[in-house]
């Protein structure tokens, strides 16, 4: 009873808004019926279908590595940053603003500079992942760590803590649900950016054969590698929904 | 004996003092409480006593060392239970112990003795969010007594919870000390809970505070809460609501 009312509450709305949305779509394509510019849904699906090798074994392996790849150093770099703004107030004084500046360039503008420095290699690609990517995990890792609850700190220091252990016993820990905020943000802005990035200079992946299918007015098989893309996004939220259950599920009583 | 002399303290920034010319003598042993507004420098007196705060003038020492030089002589016990939701119980009261790095095993034992003595043997797997206010004021208690200190610091321990709840904590308190060998300095600004409680009550006076009366409770050991119904004990809190409003309207 009880599965069934969360099925109502949880996952009816979404299920019945997407097949709405997905059906006026099918509908629409059938109408107008230029499939080469507007495939519908089911088009989509088949062509994804048939090309399924070709994606799937051929081009997703490369961007789902520049995808981890990037990624995961936006994880090292994002939170390496904010514990050394959360521990120097003249790191954290000097990187402000710099950090901002970075964030106020279009990556998709100078990505092909990057193609330009390292050629068709993995590194420009990874750049420009790790430049969208990056502030969000050190701004939300931060502000975790500032708002540590003072009255703990002051408990620690009764205790005899030195500030190291206050960090990894208390701060870490406290900033690990906004840390964890950060992660779903990313994840799929680290997809979308790795497959601009195979856009403007791959010689394969799911992102440069999205492209190439542009030229051959094959609109099914441009949406086939982006579907796929969406479904990595998915996976890695839900992933990660499930690490933050496990890891830290005290968000509501810090 | 715990010693205050010539105490001033003003907080950094601040124009008005918190203390000036303060003194105090404490005895080893007693149950002391200290009772007062709000904003009358019982938080102060702790902090100090913690240190995390220094004074600027006086000194503030322990038989004779000053406080600076002791260590762990004081644990602190705060108003909210501050548990660490990330932790177990048994993990929490194992904190103070950990930090200054005493093996693993001495100190889960040391943890499960207190969670005993604290009335919650089988909980030391459970996590704060599973157990109750009173529960968690327990287990904040038994993490106060595994810091080790001679001195326990209670900065209103019950002020958050229930009446009925507060009232069987405080039974419970006074029964926790009557087995331990520690003094036991309180915060509170409940006048009964300070009757029932303590042998001992000092009312900080003036603002800033420069001095202290003290009342003594002419109640036994063993004590139970009809005995709040004595005619002196009814005097005694009438002298010390009487002193508590004038001090407030000063």
């Amino acid at each position: 009873m009880t599965r069934i009312t969360a099925f109502k509450t949880k996952y009816a709305p979404p299920l019945i808004l997407g097949g709405i949305l997905l059906l006026i779509w099918q509908l629409a394509a059938d109408a107008v019926n230029m499939g080469h510019i507007l495939p519908g849904p089911l088009q989509i699906l088949q062509r994804t279908w048939e090309l399924r090798e070709a994606l799937i074994l051929h081009h997703m392996p490369s961007t789902l590595l520049t995808i981890l790849c990037g990624w995961l150093l936006s994880v090292l770099i994002g939170t390496g940053l904010a514990v050394l703004m959360h521990f120097s107030r003249h790191i954290e004084a000097m990187l402000h603003h710099a950090l901002i500046v970075t964030q106020t360039i279009p990556v998709m503008c100078i990505s092909p500079l990057f193609v330009l420095w390292l050629g068709y290699t993995m590194g420009a690609r990874l750049i420009a992942v790790v430049l969208s990517t990056f502030y969000a995990i050190t701004l939300n890792t931060f502000d975790g760590l500032q708002e540590t609850d003072t009255k703990k700190k002051e408990l620690m220091r009764t205790y005899g803590a030195n500030r190291l252990q206050i960090f990894l016993r208390l701060e870490a820990p406290s900033a690990l649900p906004k840390l964890f905020t950060a992660l779903k943000m990313t994840i799929p802005w680290a997809v979308v950016d790795a497959a601009v990035a195979e856009w403007l200079g791959a010689t394969q992946g799911l992102g440069y054969f999205s492209k190439r299918m542009i030229s051959k007015m094959d609109g099914a098989a441009v949406f086939a590698p982006l579907l796929i893309l969406s479904v990595l996004a998915l996976l890695g939220m839900a992933v990660l929904e499930l690490a933050e259950r496990k890891a830290a599920g005290y968000r509501s009583e810090l | 004996m715990l010693c205050f002399e010539h105490v001033s303290f003003t907080y950094p920034g601040s124009e008005d003092a918190i203390f000036r010319d303060f003194s105090l003598r404490a005895e080893k042993g007693g149950f002391i409480s200290v009772i007062g507004e709000s904003g009358s420098g019982k938080t102060t007196l702790f902090r100090l006593l913690n240190g995390l705060e220094q004074p600027q003038e006086g000194s503030i020492t322990i038989d004779g060392t000053p406080i600076p030089e002791k260590k762990n002589f004081a644990s602190y016990m705060p108003q909210q239970d501050l548990l660490f939701p990330w932790l177990s119980v048994e993990q929490n009261v194992m904190l103070p112990m950990t930090i200054r790095k005493q093996p693993k095993e001495l100190c889960r034992k040391k943890a499960l003795e207190m969670l005993k003595k604290v009335g919650l043997a089988g909980w030391e797997k459970r996590y704060p969010r599973e157990l109750s206010g009173g529960m968690r004021q327990r287990v904040s208690f038994a993490r106060t007594l595994c810091a080790g200190g001679e001195l326990l610091l209670l900065d209103e321990p019950f002020s958050a919870l229930d009446s009925i709840t507060r009232i069987s904590l405080q039974e419970w308190l006074r029964d926790q000390w009557n087995h331990l060998e520690k003094t036991i300095l309180f915060i509170t600004h409940d006048v009964e809970e300070a009757v029932f409680l303590s042998e001992k009550i000092l009312v900080l006076t003036g603002r800033p505070v420069t001095g202290l009366t003290e009342f003594e409770v002419p109640l036994p050991r063993e004590r139970t809460r009809e005995m709040l119904l004595r005619p002196d004990i009814a005097e005694l809190k009438e002298q010390l609501i009487a002193l508590l409003r004038s001090e407030a309207t000063e």
